[in-house]
């Protein structure tokens, strides 16, 4: 998206795939069906957010993704609260724990069913990620260089949605990781994306998994891990946001 | 014309029906010459650029384009730090799979062709922290590792200053005559025009274009009625060459009934 700001949490995906999780429960649907639906409803999401943005700006990168995307997140944030106002109060309580994100049911079929999505769409965003060093580039430039642009970008949504669907199916909705872990590994291994996907990969799960080791063993609750997430990387974006002003987001 | 590596045929574009940018716009351009597009703003020289590059589609007309290209854009936005290193290898994007990573003889390349532009220090440094006209030459080295025969330049020499211009123009003119590349370049600078390139392209008005050789072309008349500026034709000996150039001429400052 030639925006650092933009992850998941922004561009409507998890609150799309957190709408198809919770209607896949309202109907009492199998975890299969959850993340299905948690898919569906992700990259209905993400098409959304950037038809409104090619209406309004007709780009589909930049500003008016992101603010796109807070609106069509908005949205699906307002639907899920809906779909929680007419659900019975013991699938209620549900919802609202899945949705604060949590490791707490985890298992080796919830595993099963991130892996193959996870493996599936991971393997093949690794053969792509000298490519993401394209899209970089202005539109018109990277297709001069033989990229097409609009099919790799629908293709890496796809794909990206497709990880995600299968994450909030299993572990609810666990924002900050994707727009604070990819800022910080491109301080450590630069911004090419050859480095930089397997390093982001490598960091996010140490990250979740570190924070929700220590948490568990300071605390003797069970403090869902998306509550975590969000506590902690606010700051972590803030100072980042601070520290790359002077340079800006956008270099030219 | 037989040799033609770009030819287009009573061109056009409209962004919106019936109000045409341009139209009925003909010309070919040669294997190895330099062909200047000039306009004012506003007269659709990138929209053509863009018809060429295959980025957009003519309203009308016919566009053949024989060969590998490669696009110079005026600005460059990176989002990111990368290196010179990492701008040059994505040139090779055409030659490196789908799913592929670039391989090491894709970095030698890169390596090599960033020491033909004298740029070999700056291979680690980040593209951001460079001059214009370095910035120019890395992306000049990148579109020769994509082994391109057309070289599509939007406004090579706008953001640079005068050495740095010169350094441009001077490669322009190596790329043509010594690499036999082709070369396409919108400008602002008639006497750039006049100074390396083979063939220039006035865009005079909705259908009207002049196509010529520039030292015929670029006429104080023509000109004139291009900008809507008065333009003089000097000449002048230095060094032991005979200088032709253009200058505009300044009205006096507060003279203009139009502001």
């Amino acid at each position: 998206m030639r925006n650092p700001l933009v992850g998941p949490d922004l561009v409507g995906v998890t609150s799309g795939a957190a709408l198809g999780g919770v209607m896949a429960m309202f109907f009492d649907w199998p975890p299969v069906g959850v993340i299905g639906l948690a898919f569906v409803g992700g990259l209905g999401a993400m098409v959304c957010t950037f038809s409104l943005a090619k209406l309004a700006g007709g780009r589909s990168d930049g500003i008016p993704v992101i603010l796109a995307g807070i609106f069509i997140g908005a949205f699906f944030l307002a639907c899920v609260g809906l779909v929680q106002f007419l659900a019975p109060d013991w699938k209620l309580t549900n919802m609202v724990y899945w949705l604060l994100g949590s490791f707490v049911g985890a298992d080796p079929q919830k595993v099963y069913m991130l892996a193959i999505p996870t493996l599936a769409g991971g393997a093949i965003l690794m053969c792509l990620r000298w490519r993401l060093n394209l899209l970089s580039l202005g539109d018109l430039d990277a297709a001069s260089l033989g990229v097409n642009v609009t099919l790799l970008r629908w293709g890496l949504i796809a794909l990206v949605s497709l990880i995600v669907a299968a994450q909030v199916s299993v572990s609810g909705t666990i924002g900050w990781i994707g727009l604070v872990v990819p800022h910080c590994a491109r301080m450590l291994v630069g911004p090419d994306h050859r480095r930089l996907l397997p390093a982001s990969a490598l960091l996010g799960g140490l990250f979740i998994l570190g924070l929700d080791d220590l948490t568990r063993s300071i605390v003797q609750a069970e403090i869902p891990v998306g509550v975590l997430t969000a506590l902690f990387g606010t700051p972590i974006i803030c100072f980042l946001f601070w520290k790359t002003q002077s340079k800006g987001w956008s270099i030219d | 014309m037989a040799d033609a590596v770009i030819s287009f045929i009573h061109l056009g574009h409209a962004y919106r029906p019936g109000r045409w940018i341009f139209r009925d716009y003909s010309a070919d351009v040669a294997r190895g010459e330099v062909f200047a597009l000039l306009g004012p703003n506003g007269r659709g020289k990138t929209t053509l650029l863009k018809i060429l590059l295959r980025a957009l589609k003519p309203a009308e007309g016919q566009v053949s384009v024989k060969g590998q290209f490669a696009f110079v854009p005026q600005l460059f936005q990176v989002s990111f730090d990368y290196s010179c290193l990492d701008m040059v290898l994505m040139g090779r994007a055409k030659k490196v799979g789908l799913f592929s990573q670039p391989s090491q003889k894709d970095e030698e390349t890169a390596l090599e062709t960033l020491e033909r532009f004298g740029m070999t220090d700056y291979a680690a440094r980040p593209f951001h922290e460079l001059s214009g006209g370095q910035r120019q030459l890395v992306i000049f080295a990148r579109a020769l590792v994509a082994e391109a025969d057309i070289l599509i330049l939007d406004e090579p020499t706008s953001a640079l200053d005068l050495k740095n211009q010169t350094l441009i123009l001077d490669w322009i003119g190596r790329l043509s005559r010594n690499e036999g590349l082709t070369i396409v370049m919108t400008t602002h600078h008639p006497h750039h025009a006049l100074a390396v390139a083979d063939t220039a392209l006035l865009m005079l008005g909705e259908a009207n274009h002049i196509v010529g050789q520039p030292s015929e072309v670029l006429t104080e008349d023509n000109l004139t009625a291009l900008y809507g500026v008065a333009m003089k034709r000097v000449s002048f000996e230095h060094g032991g060459r005979h200088i032709e150039t253009l200058a505009y001429v300044l009205p006096p400052i507060g003279a203009r009934k139009d502001l």
